[in-house]
């Protein structure tokens, strides 16, 4: 009799247990997860960069990496420089276009702060990673990350002392995007990573009229809110016609390097430099 | 004490999940350590145990992910069950059990939360996808089934803790 009793019991507690799980309000969720990653975050760093400094310790060793403190400072420099870079490009461009325009607001270079990445989602079903550094240093979730070589996702769990990354490489990872070369716009989302470990984004919705080719480059248009205008996305691999023929779709292979990342930036966006972005 | 050497090991195992790169070849599908560790207490601990880990490592895993928490809490949970329901039906070599019993269990779980994420809309995979990362799960857990078994095995020897199979 003690024994069903015991056995009841188990179940009754497993199905509770699940329950209230299952039905936590968002904020009590986010609260328990924020906790458990903020436990294992101190862990999680310190794994990362014993393997990222013996990595760094063996470049160094094949005489290639004895500057690689210098280049993780260059990096950050190159970042900024290109988000300028783009940033100015775009603004001349408006000016010609909109000269009628008066008063067009000046864009100032982007704030970013560096992370490192400490891990990756642990269950395979996102493209997402981890990085050093949360609330506490100014993030919020739907800031744009980049590498130097171009943009990477945008934040969207953010705990004191981490943040979560969705990668432009998920499928639920949506970025308005903009053909320079073409004035073409389109919608990019993810492909996941192919068997031979690329990873390739697509852009829907692209106007069959305009004569995209490989090789041409996807940047950010500004529209959606997150993303500033002109952060470098990738190029063109291929282009098609989508499944309804109204359509093209741009094969997209990303800039940066999703797969080996070991570092991003974050740009700290500010409320004016939001409401910028939302503008065509 | 055995508490705290069933809680080093799964931050040990949530540590290195959370670490390790998904293999491309195999559909990019997590390496499941905390299944394979869950798995080995569903063979060596009584049911409450057993279940209470399975519910903890649920919950270190889906705070690690993006997804909501209790989905893997609830296919880890559903795998003690049934471990404990078929363990009596092993294989001669007890690595073959193990690799067995690893490539099941990480399959299921890929499977299990896969199904209920994407039935909520929480992901967008297609089928094809998930049956490829369910199958690569299969062959990872087959791997670290019994690695996992014997390394768990080893540091609660070294810990000087008595465990039997649970009957």
């Amino acid at each position: 009799m003690a024994v069903h009793r015991g056995g009841f019991l188990v179940w009754w507690v497993l199905a509770a247990t699940l329950l209230v799980l299952l039905n936590l309000p968002l904020t009590w969720s986010r609260s328990v997860k924020a906790g458990i990653r903020e436990a294992l975050a101190p862990l999680h760093s310190l794994v990362s960069r014993t393997a990222f400094r013996v990595a760094e310790a063996a470049d160094a060793l094949r005489g290639l990496g004895g500057l690689a403190v210098e280049n993780r400072a260059l990096q950050e420099e190159i970042l900024r420089l290109r988000a300028e870079l783009r940033a100015s490009q775009w603004a001349v461009r408006e000016n010609e276009e909109l000269r009628a325009l008066v008063g067009f607001r000046t864009r100032t270079a982007y704030r970013v702060v560096a992370a490192e990445v400490i891990a990756r989602d642990s269950t395979g079903w996102w493209q997402s990673l981890r990085l050093d550094r949360g609330r506490l240093d100014g993030l919020t979730p739907d800031l744009p990350v980049m590498t130097p070589d171009g943009l990477a996702g945008r934040t969207v769990e953010v705990s004191d002392h981490t943040a979560d990354v969705l990668l432009i490489s998920d499928p639920s990872c949506r970025v308005s995007v903009r053909l320079p070369r073409t004035d073409s716009f389109g919608v990019l989302r993810g492909s996941g990573v192919r068997w031979d470990g690329r990873v390739l984004c697509r852009v829907d919705f692209l106007n069959p009229g305009h004569p995209i080719r490989p090789g041409d480059e996807v940047v950010t248009s500004g529209l959606g809110g997150v993303f500033p205008p002109g952060l470098l996305i990738g190029h063109v691999e291929s282009v098609q016609s989508d499944a309804t023929g109204i359509h093209r779709r741009a094969i997209v292979l990303p800039s940066a390097n999703l797969g080996a990342m070991r570092q991003a930036f974050v740009m700290l966006l500010t409320s004016d430099e939001r409401s910028n972005t939302a503008r065509p | 004490m055995k508490v705290v050497s069933i809680a080093i090991l799964l931050v040990v195992a949530g540590l290195l999940q959370a670490l390790l790169p998904a293999p491309a070849r195999l559909g990019q599908p997590a390496w499941p350590i905390l299944p394979t560790l869950v798995l080995y207490f569903a063979c060596t601990r009584e049911r409450p145990m057993a279940l209470a880990v399975a519910m903890t490592a649920g919950v270190v895993q889906d705070a690690l992910g993006l997804g909501p928490l209790g989905y893997s809490a609830a296919a880890l949970a559903t795998l003690v069950i049934a471990i404990r329901r078929y363990r009596g039906e092993v294989f001669e070599s007890e690595a073959l059990t193990h690799m067995v019993l690893g490539a099941v269990s990480a399959a299921s779980v890929t499977l299990l939360t896969g199904l209920l994420l994407r039935a909520n809309s929480h992901i967008e995979v297609p089928w094809g996808t998930m049956l490829v990362k369910t199958a690569g799960s299969a062959v990872l857990g087959a791997v670290l089934g019994p690695s996992v078994y014997w390394a768990a095995n080893r540091f609660e020897q070294f810990l000087g803790l008595h465990w039997e199979v649970a009957p």
